[in-house]
């Protein structure tokens, strides 16, 4: 979870550097780039809105889901969280 | 799945107080709040750098034409209440505004009304004679009048009186009072507006235009309310026939408009909008475009209507004017929290604007944000008090 998180966070992160959020305009039927067309810049708009819900959205869920299961295993097994401790630097 | 399904539960509820802010950074009572700041710094950097706002104005003028006259008129209007609000920024402000008013008349009087309307004003002829558009009119009336209220410039005031004359006179005119935007097609938005211009027309220049308001206020109370939702209509033909019912682009705007012509009124419709129209799930604000017993098609005012919750980006934006104008403080932090959730905003050097939105959408937010003093002006002064000052 934590892997995924970190995937979708990354490729966000590419969309918003590279200026998508500029692109959004299409939310209000303005078109994002005279020179790219109607076609183009909503492609590109939805394809950052989708990232973008994902990265605020689903992002903390997973970390959240991944937090909550590592409570869990804990409180199953607490035997072997003692017995196996983490290994240390 | 279980861990999943318990976190987003915990997230869901959770997440609106990450974009969630104090009212205080929208809207202040006194002077500016940041965001005003803010948004008018990027405003006020389009009027300073012609290609970047040429750039602005044609991928709005690409959608609507419309989209361009109005961004300037929310602009002035803006503009007039951050003088009011910042007199040490006045001088800024009204020499923006007359470039403003002034390339708008230059346009009109070049290129014709039509420049500034939707191609579909050609397809017929208007009924009343010679074709005026109301949508036009009124709007440069009110921003002629609202350039006057913060200071005088007597080349405006003849330019005012011309345009309120010829509003009156078509009214006068009109049997029903019904004055055209497009060809047979009239709006409530527009008649609210010149009905605003008419009344600050009045305090600037001590005529007297009441009866008209107050007969105009009782035909639309009488003949173009929506029975159902109470709400009025948002246009009609000029024999008074509805062609759309009430819609949330426009209803928020009417109710602040009449604010100025009839206060309970105006409280009446911003109460029945709320009810009907606003929303707020999970801490997000947002409108729908139309009261659930009547339904419409999207269409360039109402923008796209995002599914599942109904939200309608064109009734959404214009509520912030109607919650500020009645200080619907919660129903305002809730809308300002969805802006920042979606709205994308982009913040350089000082200056904001709101990537899913545009220039007419981010000066409608700036003039949500700056409203009221131009307004209390008008209500409770009368000029010769206001030159006593």
């Amino acid at each position: 979870m934590i892997q995924r998180a970190a995937a979708i966070s990354g490729l966000f992160l590419v969309l918003h550097l590279a200026g998508l959020r500029e692109f959004t305009g299409i939310l209000n039927g303005t078109i994002g780039s005279l020179a790219l067309g109607w076609r183009l810049s909503a492609a590109l708009a939805i394809f950052y809105i989708v990232l973008y819900l994902a990265f605020v959205i689903l992002v903390p869920v997973l970390l959240l889901a991944a937090a909550i299961l590592t409570v869990w295993q804990r409180l199953k097994n607490p035997d072997e969280q003692r017995t196996n401790p983490a290994p240390s630097d | 799945m279980a861990a999943l399904t318990f976190a987003a539960a915990i997230w869901l509820p959770c997440m609106h107080f990450i974009f969630a802010k104090p009212v205080s950074n929208f809207r202040v009572k006194q002077g500016l709040s940041p965001e005003a700041r803010q948004l008018a710094a990027r405003h006020l950097q389009l009027w300073t750098e012609p290609a970047l706002r040429e750039q602005e104005l044609n991928k709005m003028r690409v959608s609507n034409a419309e989209w361009d006259f109005m961004g300037r008129s929310f602009l002035v209007w803006s503009l007039a209440n951050m003088a009011l609000r910042d007199p040490a920024s006045k001088p800024r402000y009204l020499q923006t505004m007359d470039q403003i008013i002034d390339e708008t008349l230059r346009l009109e009087k070049q290129e014709g009304m039509y420049f500034f309307l939707m191609p579909y004003a050609k397809d017929g002829p208007y009924i009343m004679q010679p074709s005026r558009s109301l949508f036009l009119d009124g709007e440069i009336a009110l921003m002629l009048a609202s350039r006057r209220v913060v200071e005088e410039k007597p080349e405006y005031k003849p330019l005012l009186t011309e345009r309120v004359n010829g509003i009156v006179a078509r009214f006068h005119e009109s049997p029903g009072m019904f004055l055209e935007s497009y060809p047979d097609e009239c709006w409530m938005f527009d008649h609210c507006v010149a009905l605003d211009a008419i009344k600050t027309a009045d305090y600037l220049d001590k005529t007297d235009h009441s009866k008209l308001i107050r007969d105009w206020i009782a035909m639309a109370k009488q003949k173009l309310v929506d029975p159902k939702s109470g709400l009025l209509i948002s246009s009609f033909t000029t024999g008074g026939e509805p062609l759309a019912g009430p819609e949330g682009s426009s209803i928020w705007m009417v109710s602040h408009s009449l604010q100025l012509l009839d206060e309970d009124f105006a409280r009446d419709q911003y109460q029945r909008a709320r009810k009907e129209l606003g929303a707020v799930t999970l801490g997000f604000g947002y409108a729908h475009e139309w009261p659930e017993d009547w339904r419409g098609e999207a269409n360039i005012d109402s923008g796209p209507i995002i599914p599942v919750f109904d939200v309608s980006a064109g009734s959404s934006g214009m509520a912030f004017i109607g919650a500020s104008s009645f200080g619907d403080d919660e129903f305002l932090t809730s809308l300002a929290t969805t802006l920042n959730f979606a709205g994308f905003p982009s913040r350089t050097g000082g200056r904001l604007k709101y990537c899913a939105s545009n220039q007419v959408g981010d000066a409608a937010m700036l003039y949500a944000a700056t409203l009221g003093p131009l307004r209390e002006k008008v209500k409770t002064k009368t000029k010769y008090e206001n030159f006593s000052q």
